[in-house]
């Protein structure tokens, strides 16, 4: 290789590197915004994000922390009017992760299009919606409405009126205390482990997959199940009552005061006591 | 009155309004052709259901019908016919019951229509218009009514308007997202089919008819939902 080959070659080198390190900069550019603002007793959050993760967690002083990774060409905006603490990023379509820390007890509505939703710790209310994405849900308190199209639902320790609903996901509740719980998926099962309050609602629906109930022995419910071409399982002993042969039941537990309904298409519909099989 | 009453509409056709509020509505009436047919057809749904004298009675499946059919903070109020049972106690048949709920889905799809075209400039939902050479009624459902079939084919008729709406925006959605929608609308669609074709067998099943109605059902609120969350989103 001669001299002036050398040359090229170590210029086409250095043209090469410094486009690799721009390249590299420009696609790895990533921005933080970290802003706290207070929050007065009975305000709310919302957050609207299109595309990218938020994960909530909970503190016990009376302010929001809003840390953001995003674009440099994304501003995030933290408006804080009345009793709305709103989040939301100017460039809609870019990827903003949100790590957000608010006030337990804070209500909180957050929307977003494509990413996950993790909420642990708080003790409020909540409407979270997503069409791309799953979500997840350590406690929570009042009411409580969780929606996905495409993604599971996980709802652990929660108190209050519980409200699920995917299309292609499933759902699962643990640990839940309500005397009004709905589960509604299409495409996936449902289960439930929590309390049945004498005076409780309780309603899981499936198109495809089974439902699977896990509640105390000494639940006193009415229930209805229907299916097409499901079964029941149950490990309670109960006279069943067959409006409709394999198809439609019903039984009554202990005082029968709750109502429990319970429907899938396809699948399978199990009601069993704690650390039963 | 600037905002549509949605919300008062079921009221003011079972005349249970005082009559300010009234004068109001019928005010409102005179100059909106969207609200004047959302009461045109909410009140064919109350005339269809309480038409037909010798269906068998039903058994009491209107409550479940509309718990299903409950509002959602996020949409527009779906407009509650609850009330109007009472005092008339009317006896639905099964599918009039199936096709009264997919009306009520209808008013509900109509308000989104109003919100987001007002909102977005242009004007009048095509919800509740059959369009021409529209698609034959669905089969499977007997509905005893001669004007029951009407609502499923509004009801496709607002199923496309709403996936029109979709594609109208469909640049500013994720392409993720976008194919998540269309998988999920897909996977509705079969549980729709699997269910018709059940109710073939079996036109009269009490599960059946309601678990189509509230699967019909969750497209809309499958296609109202991510048309709200892309367009507050972006």
């Amino acid at each position: 290789m001669n001299q002036q080959m050398k040359t090229i070659m170590r210029t086409l080198s250095l043209a090469l590197a410094a486009s690799a390190t721009l390249g590299g900069a420009v696609r790895g550019q990533t921005f933080q915004t970290d802003r706290t603002v207070d929050a007065q007793p009975g305000m709310r959050l919302q957050v609207e994000n299109h595309f990218g993760r938020v994960t909530v967690r909970a503190w016990d002083r009376p302010a929001v922390r809003v840390q953001a990774s995003h674009p440099s060409d994304v501003r995030v905006e933290v408006d804080v009017s009345g009793s709305l603490v709103q989040v939301e990023a100017s460039h809609g379509g870019k990827s903003v992760e949100y790590v957000l820390t608010v006030p337990a007890d804070m209500p909180l509505e957050i929307d977003v299009v494509q990413g996950e939703v993790d909420v642990s710790g708080t003790r409020a209310g909540m409407q979270i919606q997503s069409v791309n994405g799953a979500i997840t849900v350590h406690g929570g308190d009042g009411s409580i409405d969780l929606g996905s199209v495409q993604g599971s639902i996980t709802l652990e320790g929660a108190r209050g009126e519980v409200h699920a609903e995917s299309v292609n996901g499933r759902i699962q509740l643990r640990g839940i205390d309500s005397g009004r719980v709905t589960a509604e998926t299409v495409n996936g099962a449902v289960s439930y482990e929590g309390s049945i309050r004498s005076d409780g609602w309780y309603r899981f629906s499936t198109h495809n997959g089974g439902i699977d109930l896990t509640i105390p022995a000494n639940a006193g419910a009415t229930f209805t199940a229907s299916t097409f071409n499901g079964t029941l399982v149950t490990g309670f002993p109960v006279t069943l009552r067959e409006a409709k042969e394999g198809k439609e039941f019903s039984f009554t537990l202990g005082s029968g005061g709750a109502r429990i309904e319970l429907e899938t298409f396809n699948g399978t519909m199990s009601i069993r006591r704690p650390g039963q099989p | 009155m600037s905002a549509h009453p949605t919300e008062k509409l079921s009221e003011f056709i079972d005349d249970e309004l005082a009559a300010p509020e009234r004068a109001r509505i019928e005010s409102h009436l005179s100059s909106c052709s969207q609200c004047a047919r959302v009461v045109d057809d909410l009140r064919a749904v109350v005339s269809a259901a309480g038409a037909v004298e010798d269906s068998p009675p039903a058994s009491d499946l209107w409550p479940a019908i509309a718990r299903r059919l409950a509002p959602r903070h996020q949409g527009p109020r779906v407009v509650a016919i609850d009330s109007r049972r009472g005092p008339r106690r009317l006896s639905f048949s099964i599918p009039q019951l199936v096709a009264a709920s997919l009306a009520v889905a209808l008013l509900s799809a109509g308000a989104v229509w109003m919100a987001i075209r007002d909102g977005g400039g242009t004007t009048g939902p095509s919800t509740v218009a059959v369009p021409a050479g529209s698609e034959e009624p669905m089969t499977g459902v007997t509905v005893a009514s001669g004007s029951a079939p009407q609502v499923f084919v509004e009801y496709e008729s607002a199923v496309a308007d709403l996936e029109r709406l979709l594609d109208e925006i469909s640049d500013d959605i994720d392409p993720d997202a976008r194919r998540a929608i269309d998988r999920n609308l897909a996977i509705i669609d079969q549980a729709i089919q699997q269910t018709r074709e059940a109710l073939e067998a079996d036109p009269n099943d009490d599960y059946l008819n309601t678990h189509l109605a509230s699967t019909m059902q969750r497209k809309i609120d499958v296609l109202q939902e991510a048309t709200r969350l892309v367009r507050t989103s972006t």
